[in-house]
C-alpha cells in the first residue's frame, strides 16, 4: 500500500490511496496488528531492544492501583446493599460466602480508613476502584438510591481528595443486582442498557464533580464468555453463543449510550474522560514467521480484545473475521448503530490479568502458544486501533493462598510486565499514560474464591480488625513509584583504567587427554618403501637403503600445534588446562607412570611458554561425565577413602617434580565444592568427600611448599566454583539470610579453611545444629583435628575463582531429604535479565559483590578469576560473549581499581564450546609483557577474523627454561 | 615386535618392474594426477574421512561409531573418522566425535572402545585400484565389515571383506539457525507462569565438559 501511494505524486497516487482507504473501511480488515508477529526475530540475544530497559517513566505518568467493589467490600446485606448475582454465585456454585458477608473478605466498607492508608503507603497518583450498583440501587433500578451507599462514595472521593490521589471509577465491575437478572435474564436482556444509563448518569450526577476518569464496563468480555458460555462467571449460565454475544452486544450498545450521555450531559462542566476497560490475553505463534499461525494469532485476538475494541476504537462494528464466522449468531449493528458505536471511548483502557487466561480450554487459542508479553500485546493494541493513549486499568499476576507477605514471583511478575510497559512507551513509542497495579487488596477472587491472592496488601481474612499487612510487592512497587521507573543502582557507571602489567590474560580449558601415539611413525621407521600401485596394492620395503630418522619431538603431537595457534591468536598471555590424572597415573600409583602422557603435558607447557603463554596447570579436574579418578582408586570409594587425598599428595608430587620447573601458577582440584554432587546419596558422603578433598588439595600444597617451592617459586591454590547470591526478595529478611547462607555453604565451606581460621565456616555450622535440633538432616560435617587444622590452614597463595553467574535465592522452609536440602535455599529465574540458552543469568555486578566478599572475609588475599564465561550457540557473531565478558571485565577493573581487590588475572572459561574458539575468540588485552600501552583497557579484538600477527615478545624467562633436547617450536 | 616380520609379508620382487614401469612412465609423460588417485587419500598423517561402503551392502552405508560402543552402517553421513597410521600400512580408526577407537573383536564383531588397544584396535590397510580400501584386522586377520542392519550383530554370516571408499568430509553441514526458539509456553494456571523458581542446584559448567 506504502509503496503504491508513494511511488508517483499527484492525483493518481491520492486516488489509489483513497480506493485503498475506502476498500479498508468497507472491508473493515484492519488487522494491521498481524505486523506484531511478522516482525524478524529479535536480532540475537544481546539486542538493545529486548533487555532490561533502566529508565523512567514519563513525568506526568499515573500510577494506581485497583479494587473491584464485590471483591473487597463486603458488608453485603447490611446498609441496604441488594444481593447481586456474585453472592448468589459465590453461595450456590462455589460454596463461599465471598463477599456476601460471610466474614470471609477484607470488609473494605466498614475499613475505609486502612485502604487510604495502604495507598498512602505506596504513593498512588490513582485509585481504581469500583461503585457497587446494587449498593446504589438493591433491586438495580434507579429510583431511590440507598444514602448509606451515597454517603460511603462520598467519603472515599472526599478522602481522596484531600490526599490528591485522583479517583478512577468503575461503573460496573461485574456486580449485576440480583434483581435484574431475576427480572430481566441479566445482560442478555437490551432494557438492560436504558438501566445501566440510569445508574451510569445518578453516578455522574453524584459523584462527577470529583471523578475525572470513568470507565463504564469492567471486561466486557469475561462478562459474555464467562457469565453466559462457559457458566464460569457469575450468573453462571451455559446458554450457547447467541446469549453469548447477544449479552456482549447490549453491553457494547450500554456502554456507548453512556458514553454519549456523559459527552452530551457532564462533560461541558464535568471535563472529565470516560472508556470501558477491555481485556485480553496474549497469543504467539507456535512457528515464528509462519503466516498461516499468524493468521490464527490474529484470529484469536480479534475474537476476544476485537470483539468489543473494533465496534468502540474501531469502525463502529464486529471485525470482519468474527462476522463472517459467526453468521448470524452475531447480531448486527445498523448504519445509525455503527455511527452511534463508534469512537465512544476518550482513551483505550486495558486490562492483562490472569482472568483472561483461565481456564486454559475455554480460551480461543487456535493451536498457538499464549504469551504474557504485555508490550506486544500493546504494540497489536497501537497497529489496531490507531495508537490511541492507553490506561493499563488492570494488571498482575496472583499468588497461591498460602503466601502471606513475603510474595516474590508477584515481585519478579510486576518487575516484567512494568518493564515491558516502559519498553512500550520508551522504544515503541505507544502512549500509556497510566498504569494499574492490581490488585490493592487481598480479596475474592470471582471463580477462584479465596484459592488465590492478588493484593499488594495482605488481608487476614479471618481476623477481627482485617489489616492491610504491605507485601514485598507492595514495598517494591512503592520504589518504583518512588524513582518513577527503574534507576540503574546495581551497577555503577564504567570505569576508565587498566590492571597492572603482570596481570594475566587467559583462556581456560578442561582436561587436555594426551595423545597416546606421537602421530607417525614416518620419522622413526629408517625404512623406505615403494607401493606396488599396479600389482597387489602393498607396500614394498627397499632392500639395503636406511633412512635417518629423528629424536621424538614435540610437533609429533598434531594437537598441541592447533591449540597454540588459536591461543596466539587470542593473544592471551596464560593458558590454564588440565591433566588427566587416570592418564597419568592408570594405577592411581607411581607403580605405572605414563610417561608418554607427561611428555604430551610438558610439550603443550614448552610449546606454549616459546609463544609466551604460560601455563596454569589443574592436576585434577571432575567432570559430570567422568569422576576423573584412576580406575582402582574410583573402585576402592573414591573421595570418600581418604586413602585417595595420599594417592592425590603422590600424584601431585610427580606432576611438580616433572613439570614444576615450567609451570609457575598450579590448581590442585577444579571445584571441589561442587563434586560433592557426586557424592549426594547422603548428607554424610557429601561432607566427608569434601573433607577429603581439601585434605588431599592441603596436602599437595604443603609438599610443594617443602619439596618444590624453593627451587620452583611457584604458586598452588585450589579453584572454587563461587557463584554469587542475591537476596531474591530484597524485602525479605530471610532471603537476605539464605544468599549469605549459600555462600557460607558453597563458597565459605572450603575457603573459610583455608584462607580463614582452619576449620569450616561457623554460619554454616550453626545452621546444621540449629536443623539437628529441629530434626532435619542427620548429617554433621566432619571435625578437623588439630593437625589437620593445621594442614588445612593457609594451605593456598591465592585465591582462585570459577565465577559464572549470580543465583537469585530464595528461602525455602526446612525440609529434610537430599543432602543440598541442607541449605534451605531455592534459586529464583529473574526473567528481565539477559541469560543464556542453559538459562545462566548474565549479572556483571554479581562479580564485584564476590570479589568484595572475599575481600571482606579473607583479607588482602591475591585473586584469580580461574573460570568465566557462558555459553552462546550463535556460530560466528557470539554477541552474547562478547556482552558477557566486557561486561564482568569491567566490574572486575572496578573491584580492583576501586575496592583495591588485588586480582591477578582473569581467565575466560571456553570448555563449554570447544568450537568458540575458532569461531570466535575473546576480548583481551593487547598483553604486551613489557606493558608500554598507557591506554589498553578499551582494546577488545575480535577474532572472528584473524587479527593481525601477534607480535612476539621474548618472555622474559624463556631462556632460563631447560628444554629437552630435540623439542622445537611449533610455529614458526 | 615391529614392522620388520610384518614388512616381510609384502616382499614380491616379481612384482617390482611392472610399478617401477608406471612411476617411470608417469614421471615422463608428465600426466595430470587426476583427483581421483587414492594417493591424495594422504593428504597427511592424519586423515579426516568417512568409510562410505555399498559393497554387499543392500544399500549405501556409512560406518558410524556411536557412543555406546556399537558400530552402524548409517545411511546418512555419519560424523567424521580419524585415520592415523601407526606404521607402514596400519591403521587407527578415531571416531572423532565419540572419542572411541574402532576395534574388533576375535569373532569379527566390531565394538568402539575408549581406550587404544593395539592388539584389537589395528587395521591393515589395503588398497584397491578403483579407489576402494580393504581393512583386515592386524590381529586376527578378519576382515572389517559392517554387521548387517537386518541380521543380530553377533550373526556373522559367510561374507567377503567389504570394501570401503575413504570420502574426505563434507564441510559440517550448517547447524539449524540461531533463531530465538519459541519460548515454552507460560503455564497460566500457575502463581509462577514463566517458571521462575527452580531447583536449588544449578549444574555448573565447568563439570558441563
Amino acid at each position: 500500500r506504502a509503496a503504491g501511494t508513494m511511488s508517483r505524486r499527484g492525483p493518481r497516487g491520492s486516488v489509489v490511496l483513497a480506493a485503498l482507504v475506502v476498500l479498508r473501511a468497507v472491508a473493515g480488515l484492519s488487522g494491521d496488528g498481524r505486523a506484531v508477529w511478522s516482525k524478524a526475530p529479535g536480532s540475537g540475544p544481546v539486542n538493545e531492544s529486548q533487555l532490561f530497559l533502566y529508565g523512567t517513566f514519563p513525568k506526568d505518568f499515573l500510577w494506581g492501583a485497583g479494587t473491584g467493589a464485590f471483591q473487597v467490600e463486603g458488608g453485603a446485606e447490611g446498609d441496604g446493599r441488594g444481593p447481586s448475582i456474585w453472592d448468589r454465585f459465590a453461595r450456590t456454585r462455589l460454596g463461599s460466602g465471598g463477599g456476601a458477608g460471610g466474614g470471609s473478605d477484607s470488609d473494605s466498607y466498614a475499613f475505609l480508613e486502612k485502604d487510604l492508608s495502604a495507598l498512602d503507603f505506596l504513593g498512588v497518583s490513582f485509585y481504581h476502584f469500583s461503585i457497587s450498583w446494587p449498593r446504589l440501587f438493591p433491586d438495580g433500578e434507579a429510583r431511590a438510591a440507598n444514602a448509606r451507599g451515597v454517603r460511603f462514595y462520598n467519603a472515599l472521593l472526599d478522602a481522596l481528595a484531600r490526599r490528591g490521589v485522583q479517583p478512577v471509577a468503575t461503573l460496573f465491575h461485574w456486580d449485576l443486582p440480583l434483581a435484574l437478572q431475576r427480572r430481566y435474564g441479566g445482560w442478555r436482556n437490551a432494557s438492560l442498557v436504558g438501566l445501566f444509563n440510569d445508574y451510569a448518569t445518578f453516578c455522574f450526577r453524584a459523584f462527577g464533580d470529583r471523578v475525572k476518569y470513568w470507565l463504564t464496563i469492567h471486561n466486557p468480555y469475561l462478562v459474555a464468555w464467562h457469565g453466559y458460555g462457559t457458566g464460569a462467571h457469575a450468573p453462571g449460565e451455559a446458554a450457547g453463543a447467541a446469549a453469548v454475544y447477544a449479552a456482549g452486544h447490549n453491553l457494547l450498545k450500554a456502554h456507548s449510550k453512556v458514553w454519549h450521555n456523559y459527552n452530551i450531559n457532564f462533560r461541558p462542566h464535568q471535563k472529565g474522560w470516560l472508556s470501558i476497560t477491555l481485556g485480553s490475553h496474549w497469543i504467539e505463534p507456535n512457528r515464528s514467521e509462519n503466516m498461516m499461525d499468524i493468521v490464527k494469532c490474529q484470529q484469536s485476538m480479534v475474537s476476544v480484545l476485537g470483539w468489543f475494541a473494533h465496534p468502540i476504537h474501531g469502525e463502529g462494528d464486529y471485525p470482519e473475521e468474527m462476522k463472517k464466522k459467526l453468521l448470524s449468531i452475531l447480531p448486527l449493528f445498523s448504519e445509525a448503530e455503527k455511527s452511534e458505536m463508534r469512537g465512544t471511548a476518550d482513551f483505550f483502557a486495558f486490562s492483562f490479568g490472569p482472568n483472561n487466561f483461565k481456564p486454559l480450554n475455554t480460551m480461543a487459542k487456535m493451536g498457538q502458544n499464549v504469551s504474557l508479553n504485555l508490550r506486544e500485546v500493546l504494540n497489536w493494541i497501537k497497529l489496531e486501533y490507531d495508537n490511541p493513549r492507553i490506561l493499563i486499568a488492570e494488571n498482575g499476576w496472583f499468588t497461591d493462598s498460602h503466601v502471606k507477605t513475603e510474595d516474590t514471583t508477584a515481585i519478579y511478575m510486576m518487575k516484567n510486565f512494568l518493564n515491558q510497559v516502559l519498553q512500550a512507551i520508551r522504544l515503541d513509542e505507544i502512549q500509556v499514560f497510566g498504569y494499574t497495579a492490581w490488585s490493592l487488596l487481598d480479596g475474592f477472587e470471582w471463580q477462584d474464591a479465596y484459592t488465590t491472592r492478588r493484593g499488594l496488601f495482605y488481608v487476614d481474612f479471618n481476623s477481627k480488625q482485617k489489616e492491610r499487612i504491605p507485601k514485598s510487592s507492595a514495598h517494591y512497587y512503592k520504589q518504583i513509584i518512588r524513582e518513577n521507573g527503574f534507576t540503574l543502582k546495581e551497577s555503577t557507571p564504567d570505569v576508565q583504567g587498566q590492571f597492572p602489567c603482570d596481570f594475566s590474560w587467559g583462556v581456560t580449558e578442561s582436561v587436555l587427554k594426551p595423545e597416546a601415539v606421537a602421530s607417525s611413525p614416518q620419522f622413526s621407521d629408517p625404512h623406505l618403501y615403494v607401493w606396488n600401485a599396479t600389482g597387489n596394492r602393498l607396500l614394498h620395503r627397499v632392500e639395503g637403503v636406511r633412512l635417518k630418522t629423528r629424536p621424538a619431538q614435540c610437533t609429533d603431537f598434531v594437537s598441541i600445534k592447533k591449540q597454540l595457534e588459536m591461543l596466539a591468536r587470542m593473544k592471551v598471555t596464560h593458558y590454564r588446562f588440565a591433566l588427566d590424572w587416570a592418564s597419568v597415573l592408570p594405577t592411581g600409583d607411581l607403580s605405572t607412570v605414563n610417561r608418554q602422557a607427561l611428555r604430551y603435558y610438558r610439550c603443550v607447557v614448552s610449546e606454549g611458554l616459546k609463544l609466551s603463554i604460560s601455563p596454569m596447570v589443574t592436576l585434577y579436574h571432575p567432570t559430570h561425565a567422568h569422576l576423573g579418578l584412576p580406575t582402582p582408586l574410583l573402585h576402592s570409594g573414591g573421595w570418600l577413602n581418604p586413602s585417595t587425598a595420599q594417592a592425590f599428595e603422590a600424584y601431585a608430587g610427580l606432576c611438580f617434580r616433572e613439570l614444576g620447573d615450567l609451570v609457575k601458577l598450579w590448581i590442585t582440584i577444579n571445584e571441589p565444592n561442587r563434586l560433592s554432587d557426586a557424592y549426594s546419596r547422603s548428607g554424610n558422603d557429601t561432607y566427608r568427600a569434601a573433607h577429603h578433598l581439601l585434605l588431599a588439595h592441603a596436602r599437595a600444597w604443603r609438599l610443594y611448599d617443602r619439596r618444590f617451592r624453593p627451587a620452583q617459586r611457584g604458586a598452588v591454590s585450589l579453584a572454587l566454583h563461587a557463584d554469587w547470591a542475591e537476596p531474591a526478595n530484597p524485602f525479605a529478611a530471610s532471603h537476605r539470610r539464605a544468599a549469605e547462607r549459600l555462600l557460607q555453604f558453597e563458597l565459605a565451606w572450603f575457603a573459610e579453611p583455608l584462607f580463614g581460621s582452619g576449620d569450616y565456616p561457623p554460619a554454616a555450622r550453626a545452621h546444621l545444629a540449629a536443623r539437628a535440633r529441629r530434626g532435619l538432616a542427620g548429617a554433621a560435617p566432619p571435625r578437623f583435628s588439630e593437625a589437620e587444622r593445621r594442614l588445612v590452614r593457609g594451605a593456598a597463595d591465592f585465591c582462585a575463582l570459577n565465577h559464572f553467574t549470580t543465583r537469585f535465592v530464595l528461602h525455602e522452609q526446612p525440609r529434610g531429604g537430599r543432602p543440598d536440602s541442607d541449605r534451605d535455599v531455592r534459586f529464583l529465574q529473574d526473567v528481565t535479565r539477559l541469560r543464556s540458552p542453559s538459562r545462566l543469568a548474565v549479572v556483571p555486578w554479581g562479580a564485584r559483590r564476590l570479589l568484595r566478599w572475599v575481600r571482606h572475609n579473607y583479607g588482602d588475599v591475591d585473586v584469580y578469576i580461574t573460570a568465566n564465561g557462558i555459553d552462546d550457540p550463535a556460530l560466528e557473531d557470539d554477541r552474547l560473549r562478547k556482552y558477557y565478558v566486557e561486561k564482568y571485565i569491567q566490574e572486575a577493573l572496578k573491584a580492583y581499581l576501586i575496592d583495591k581487590v588485588k586480582i591477578k588475572g582473569y581467565y575466560s572459561s571456553i570448555q563449554f564450546y570447544n568450537k568458540v574458539i575458532s569461531n570466535s575468540g575473546f576480548p583481551s588485552e593487547n598483553s604486551s609483557p613489557r606493558c608500554t600501552q598507557t591506554q589498553r583497557n578499551k582494546e577488545w579484538h575480535c577474532l572472528l577474523i584473524p587479527c593481525q600477527k601477534r607480535k612476539f615478545w621474548k618472555a622474559k624467562n624463556l631462556q632460563h627454561i631447560p628444554l629437552k633436547k630435540g623439542h622445537k617450536r611449533v610455529l614458526s | 615386535m615391529g614392522w620388520d616380520e610384518a614388512g616381510a609379508g609384502f616382499e614380491h620382487p616379481g612384482l617390482w618392474f611392472p610399478m617401477l614401469g608406471v612411476l617411470l612412465l608417469g614421471a615422463c609423460q608428465a600426466y595430470p594426477i587426476p583427483d581421483s588417485s587414492p594417493l591424495l587419500q594422504f593428504g597427511g598423517q592424519v586423515r579426516q574421512r568417512h568409510l562410505y561402503t555399498d559393497d554387499i551392502q543392500e544399500t549405501e552405508a556409512h560406518l558410524e561409531i556411536r557412543a555406546d560402543g556399537t558400530v552402524v552402517g548409517a545411511a546418512r553421513q555419519s560424523p567424521e573418522l580419524e585415520l592415523k597410521a601407526l606404521k607402514p600400512g596400519v591403521i587407527q580408526i578415531l571416531g572423532v566425535k565419540t572419542s572411541r577407537f574402532l576395534c574388533q573383536r576375535p569373532d569379527g564383531a566390531l565394538y568402539g572402545s575408549l581406550h587404544f588397544d593395539p592388539e584389537a584396535c589395528s587395521f591393515r590397510e589395503l588398497l584397491l585400484e578403483d579407489g576402494y580400501n580393504v581393512y583386515w584386522s592386524e590381529t586376527y586377520g578378519l576382515p572389517l565389515h559392517l554387521p548387517s542392519p537386518s541380521s543380530p550383530y553377533r550373526d556373522l554370516g559367510p561374507r567377503g571383506p567389504v570394501r570401503f571408499l575413504p570420502l574426505p568430509g563434507l564441510p559440517p553441514a550448517p547447524p539449524d539457525p540461531p533463531g530465538i526458539l519459541a519460548p515454552e509456553p507460560p503455564d497460566v494456571g500457575s502463581s509462577d507462569p514463566l517458571s521462575m523458581v527452580g531447583p536449588s542446584q544449578g549444574r555448573s559448567p565447568s563439570y558441563a565438559s
